[in-house]
């Protein structure tokens, strides 16, 4: 009986140091994978932040009407993105040769569908830092139309601008990314057709004391204009 | 002969046939035959004033859509062209006037081109014969109105667009945006030059573009400022905008020239100064002053990527000061002008959304000058605008070192 046990054990042993010898290489070259690709990320990231900072892409990216990416970038730099963007995409690579190198079905499948995943996994990427960009520049230009317009919830209306242009970035990126099927569809009407309901609630009733009062007061300010208190032209 | 790409075949034709004229007259606001007539009836006594063997060609807005034929011999000549009505203080609308004037002037060979673009009909004649006189007999490049004003009228000429202009470009010229003015020969030259831009025409302003030219500049005593031309819907932020953006380009071009200009020097004034009611009716500055307010409670992040951090504490103790006693102080003003003019160069955020941003302190900048000059007489507002405008060149080297080291520390 107790040989039997030791029998088993020892086969078993045996198995799991087979096994884990097997595996070895995999994870050696593994290591070796995702150390190579850090060293090349920094590398490639030096190399494209030194002709970034020569070419002036911060400026350019400004003067081409991408200010906005500026918020969004580590340190308000767009070149600082750019840099990190490219070293975490070196890395990923790396570590997917890396996983790639166990020989194993299971691992190639996943690798197969990861890299199939991609795309959709870019586009998601995309779709949210297009969507930051724009919900900012929103934000802003309806804050800055609010205050020059006198509203006191200004702040209030450029959050809630951002964040409805927010959700419908996210929404479109989950979609994108198949994760949560309908269920995302279904609470995305409902949140978007809840704040646009709840929006012309308010408007219509809460807050129709001060809609009248703002246009009150834009209409007053033309006629102080056209009584000639002040002629700014 | 110059081109006309401006203007229909027809009126190509009727240029040739012409040949030569003395003078060449711009009336963009004749956009009827009313209007029209009335002010060609006008003119005609003028005329012989101005041009005593020569002709006077007279354009009018292909618009208008009236035919008004006439003999290509006589002395006063009427010709439809690509015009249209001239918005206060709007560069692009004048700039296409501009150019179809003087392209027509310059095909004619006219010693004198008149833009009248916002003169009312009844004011045409006496306005041209102003405008025209320095340049048809004192050989002057440019002459452009020197308006009449009450207390508080033109703002964002008095706060802005004069003393900046004064400052950088050299000359004080008053109404630097004036869409009334008279061009010489060579100031047309100028201007048809084609822009560093291949195919693109020249923008900016014709009065910036006569002094950094180094070309002879006046002005002349005129009535009140006309009424602006601008759509009801035009709101002040927009119309502000508008003007900004113009001036901030202008500056951008130009910065080869304002650089090397230091002071300002008067310049030759024709007529004498018109004498108008100066007061305004009472005023009320609660809501300029709670503008500015909001605006400094909700706008200082936008203002913090333009404004350098001393001046946006300067704003925020003035937004603490009650309506009686606010005040923005002219060198807090003057940063704030030229913080946004480096803003825009170097395009810190959408041009629109700063430009636009600005309108609660230029709100600011009113209240405070209206409690100022409320119970100052005409010469002492005078004084008041002249210490503005000397704060604008005590300064401008700040600008100046911040425009050639935008990245130096700046506290």
């Amino acid at each position: 009986m107790l040989e039997k046990v030791q029998q088993a054990l020892n086969e078993s042993t045996a198995k799991v140091i087979t096994g884990f010898a097997n595996l070895l290489p995999g994870i050696v070259a593994l290591i070796v994978a995702v150390l190579v690709s850090i060293l090349i990320a920094m590398l490639l990231g030096f190399l494209l932040r030194r002709f970034l900072r020569g070419v002036d892409f911060d400026a350019k990216m400004a003067g081409w009407g991408w200010a906005g990416l500026s918020d969004i970038s580590p340190e308000r730099s767009p070149t600082l993105l750019a840099v990190r963007f490219v070293y975490w995409c070196v890395i990923l690579v790396g570590a997917l040769i890396g996983i790639a190198a166990f020989d194993a079905t299971l691992t190639q499948q996943m690798v197969m569908r990861l890299f199939s995943y991609l795309p959709n996994f870019l586009a998601a990427i995309l779709l949210i830092l297009f969507g930051n960009v724009i919900a900012r520049f929103l934000a802003r230009g309806v804050l800055i139309g609010a205050v020059n317009m006198n509203l006191p919830y200004g702040r209030l209306l450029s959050l809630g601008v951002k964040w409805l242009v927010i959700v419908l970035t996210a929404a479109m990126a989950l979609d994108h990314l198949g994760i949560g099927g309908k269920i995302v569809d279904l609470a995305f009407a409902i949140l978007f057709g809840g704040i646009v309901l709840a929006l012309a609630l308010a408007v219509g009733l809460g807050s129709k004391d001060l809609v009248s009062r703002s246009l009150q007061q834009q209409t007053s300010q033309r006629k102080e204009e056209s009584e000639g208190q002040f002629h700014h032209l | 002969m110059a081109t006309l790409e401006t203007t229909s075949a027809e009126t190509k034709e009727r240029v040739e046939r012409i040949g030569e004229a003395d003078l060449v007259v711009a009336l963009p606001s004749c956009h009827n035959r009313e209007l029209l007539e009335a002010a060609v009836s006008s003119l005609r006594a003028v005329v012989p004033e101005l041009s005593s063997n020569g002709k006077v060609v007279i354009l009018y807005p292909e618009s208008a859509n009236v035919d008004m034929p006439g003999d290509d011999e006589s002395s006063l000549l009427l010709l439809p062209c690509a015009l249209s009505p001239v918005e206060r203080y709007h560069e692009p609308s004048l700039a296409q006037g501009l150019r179809s004037l003087l392209t027509v002037g310059r095909a004619l060979r006219a010693r004198a081109c008149v833009m009248l673009g916002s003169e009312a009909a009844v004011s045409i004649p006496d306005g041209l014969r102003l405008l025209a006189e320095p340049v048809l007999k004192h050989g002057y490049d440019l002459a452009v109105p020197l308006y009449a004003r009450r207390k508080l009228d033109s703002l964002i000429n008095s706060g802005i667009a004069y003393p900046l202009t004064r400052a950088l470009y050299g000359a004080r010229l008053c109404y630097p945006m004036a869409a009334d003015l008279a061009l010489s020969q060579r100031l047309a030259d100028q201007y048809l030059r084609p822009s560093a831009l291949a195919g693109q025409p020249q923008s900016g302003w014709a009065t910036t573009k006569a002094v950094c030219a180094g070309l002879q500049v006046c002005q002349v005593h005129r009535d009140f400022a006309p009424v602006p031309i601008v759509s009801e819907q035009t709101d002040l932020s927009s119309s502000l905008a508008q003007v900004l953006s113009t001036l901030f380009m202008d500056v951008e071009q130009n910065a080869g020239f304002w650089q090397r200009t230091r002071g300002s020097q008067p310049v030759r004034t024709f007529g004498q100064p018109r004498q108008v009611d100066f007061e305004n009716p009472a005023m009320d500055v609660h809501k300029m002053v709670e503008t500015f307010q909001r605006g400094c409670r909700d706008l200082l992040d936008v203002w913090a990527v333009t404004l350098s951090p001393a001046t946006l504490i300067d704003l925020k103790k003035a937004a603490k000061l009650p309506v009686d006693r606010f005040r923005l102080m002219d060198d807090l003003w003057v940063h704030v002008l030229f913080d946004f003019i480096l803003g825009h160069r170097q395009r810190v955020i959408s041009r629109e959304h700063l430009l636009r941003s600005m309108t609660p302190i230029y709100l600011g900048w009113v209240a405070s000058y209206a409690l100022e000059v409320q119970n100052l007489g005409q010469g002492a507002v005078e004084d008041r605008l002249e210490k503005l405008c000397l704060s604008f060149e005590t300064l401008k080297p700040y600008l100046l070192s911040r425009w050639r080291w935008p990245d130096r520390f700046n506290p």
